[in-house]
């Protein structure tokens, strides 16, 4: 009797369990499915990026160690265990069963933190799995899957602060660390998630209320993100004599400046003008600069980058009305919509299955119709999240994480294009931040459709 | 209750991470000569796919050769009177070494398109094993299948001929 009791409650709470999860259960079940028949299709891929992150200890000054280390942590276990000889598929293998759930797990959390809504939340996290664009990039050998995963999991730790979980500014703290050191560009992020924090809640800041509460929490995941920045700046400074993240942002601007370099004038510092005449001999492209200085003159990569950054701020700064002119051309790359990156492994995957290609094609067509125009695509990015905004200013904590949101899509838009101009390369760097993207959009129409249905369904209260 | 089950589940899963690292020290410990000779061939196949890529991508050639204590990467600048400028120079991790020191491979426009074995002067046979041992457990091996056509893979670890 007191077995069968037992039974019965292990049976009462597994199914308990069941009603409360069934969403995310289902949504994490297709996850894997879709995953399983992606891996045994696809081979690993590589491009001219992947290979300077796979040998953590070869790692040159241009690169952070997220990825390099996120890899060395795998093979570490294989090299251990011997598990497999194919190292690459390994890495791979981490990309979509590890990454990939996960990511699909923070895009459910969002959904549902945004809209409160289950089938939302479901819903978005279906359509997650269904943009090729976004998950494709989880059989490739590049930052986007790993990057993906730990600004979800720093914005989602970053709004926990305010749910009062304890631990919540130290994960945060660590999340967004590991995030800038996979992906520079995201050094200054933190700073502007704190400032949209400290402009939302003004008022009750200067009231004191919430300094007294919040104060300590974001003062850790403050100097959590300075020490983090830092202390591998430092070590460049040590090992290169550079004190930075990476070395590679004057190659990055020299996308904008490869296109005005004629227009340098001499004669303001000749040492300058030595290395511009190199510049343009090399017709204006940075890497080829960069190698001729490092191999013919012997000059440390670091003092090589120290050089092209200043070419680079004196040709913008003599030529900005020309780098404005060619903004407008990078942001447009920057809101492509194609499957370029994942071109080799296309055709295997549509012809292994029709169901998922013409679920992927259906996304596919929709997308490209939305980005690729120009009133669908200010909708998509600006219009409709800046009215979902102003349709949740009274309702703070929404207003709060819908602002946080939209100022990780437009950081990542405003860093990534004002900083390079590198052609299919602006596509890719959007990944990070495409499901934000969809999530925000999404969520307004749910938002509105909702309200719009309470309003024309529920009776109205008769006065007598 | 759940309260006094939250505190011995926190306390358990520090004392599962200590556990685990423990465990990884000591197979590390355990498992030392195996762990170096994956990691050095590893570090020779990622290191091909590498050069593989900077060669496609700035359309030259490379030459890697495979010494007793080290590996040398050269560049072929062609029509000088020394064509093979070196460009870097990789160690082996811990007591690894070549079963065949002098083997050479040379990479072109992303792919393997030679290997031969220090004493081999004529024609490039259909495939030839690169492989590796520690010298503190000879027997066992691991190594590198090239294959003509440019492919190439890592083989699991065999027992090789003393």
């Amino acid at each position: 009797m007191r077995n069968k009791g037992r039974f019965t409650s292990a049976r009462d709470k597994a199914l308990s369990f069941l009603a409360r999860h069934w969403a995310i259960l289902i949504l994490l079940t297709a996850a894997l499915l879709l995953r399983i028949f992606i891996f045994w299709s696809i081979s690993p891929q590589l491009s001219t990026d992947s290979v300077t992150y796979l040998v953590l200890q070869d790692m040159q000054p241009e690169r952070t160690p997220g990825y390099p280390l996120f890899i060395e942590i795998i093979q570490f276990f294989n090299d251990l265990l011997t598990i497999t000889p194919q190292y690459l598929r390994l890495i791979v293998f981490f990309q979509i069963f590890l990454l990939g759930v996960l990511n699909t797990y923070l895009v459910y959390a969002f959904a549902k933190i945004l809209t409160r809504s289950e089938g939302f939340a479901l819903a978005m996290g279906l359509i997650f799995n269904l943009d090729y664009f976004v998950i494709g990039f989880e059989f490739v050998i590049l930052t986007e899957t790993l990057s993906l995963t730990l600004l979800g999991l720093a914005l989602l730790f970053y709004w926990k602060i305010f749910q009062g979980k304890a631990s919540a500014p130290y994960w945060a703290g660590l999340f967004s660390v590991c995030l800038l050191l996979t992906r520079p560009t995201y050094a200054a992020l933190f700073l502007c998630l704190l400032v949209l924090t400290v402009v939302i809640h003004l008022r009750p800041i200067l009231k004191g209320d919430f300094l007294r509460k919040y104060a300590r929490p974001l003062a850790i995941f403050l100097i959590i993100n300075l020490v983090g920045i830092g202390s591998w700046s430092w070590r460049n400074k040590v090992k290169y004599d550079y004190f930075g993240l990476t070395t590679i942002l004057p190659y990055q601007l020299g996308y904008y400046t490869e296109q005005f370099y004629l227009k340098y004038k001499m004669g303001s510092d000749p040492e300058l003008d030595k290395y511009a005449q190199i510049l343009i001999e090399e017709k204006g492209r940075p890497y080829d600069f960069g190698n001729r200085l490092a191999e013919e003159l012997k000059i440390p990569k670091a003092e090589v980058s120290r050089i092209l950054m200043r070419l680079d701020l004196k040709l913008i700064k003599e030529n900005f009305r020309q780098y404005l002119k060619i903004l407008p051309d990078a942001a447009s790359i920057y809101y492509g919509y194609s499957w370029f990156w994942t071109k080799p492994q296309n055709k295997i995957l549509v012809e292994r299955s029709r169901i998922l290609s013409a679920l992927f094609g259906f996304f596919l067509n929709i997308y490209v119709s939305m980005f690729k125009n120009f009133i669908p695509l200010l909708l998509l990015i600006l219009i409709i999240p800046l009215a979902f905004i102003w349709t949740a200013r009274k309702r703070k904590d929404d207003f709060h994480w819908l602002c946080l949101l939209e100022g990780t899509i437009q950081y990542n838009f405003l860093v990534s294009v004002l900083l390079t101009n590198a052609g299919v390369n602006n596509m890719r760097f959007r990944v990070p931040v495409e499901p934000v993207i969809l999530l925000v959009f999404y969520g307004a129409l749910f938002t509105w459709g909702s309200s719009l249905c309470k309003s024309i369904f529920r009776p109205r209260a008769v006065v007598r | 209750m759940s309260q006094f089950i939250k505190r011995i589940v926190k306390k358990a899963w520090i004392a599962c991470l200590v556990f685990l690292l423990v465990f990884v020290f000591g197979l590390h410990f355990l498992r030392r000569e195996a762990y170096f000779l994956n990691k050095n061939v590893r570090l020779v196949g990622m290191r091909i796919n590498l050069f593989e890529e900077l060669s496609l991508h700035r359309q030259c050639r490379y030459r890697m050769q495979f010494q007793k204590d080290y590996y040398q990467v050269d560049l072929l600048l062609p029509g000088q009177a020394n064509p093979w400028k070196e460009v870097v120079t990789y160690g082996y991790e811990d007591a690894v070494e070549p079963s065949t020191p002098g083997f050479s491979i040379e990479i072109d426009r992303g792919n393997v398109v030679s290997f031969r074995a220090a004493d081999d002067a004529g024609k490039v046979p259909p495939h030839l094993v690169l492989s590796f041992r520690s010298t503190k457990t000879p027997p066992k091996q691991s190594g590198i299948l090239f294959l003509q056509g440019g492919d190439w893979r890592i083989l699991p670890r065999f027992s090789g001929a003393e």
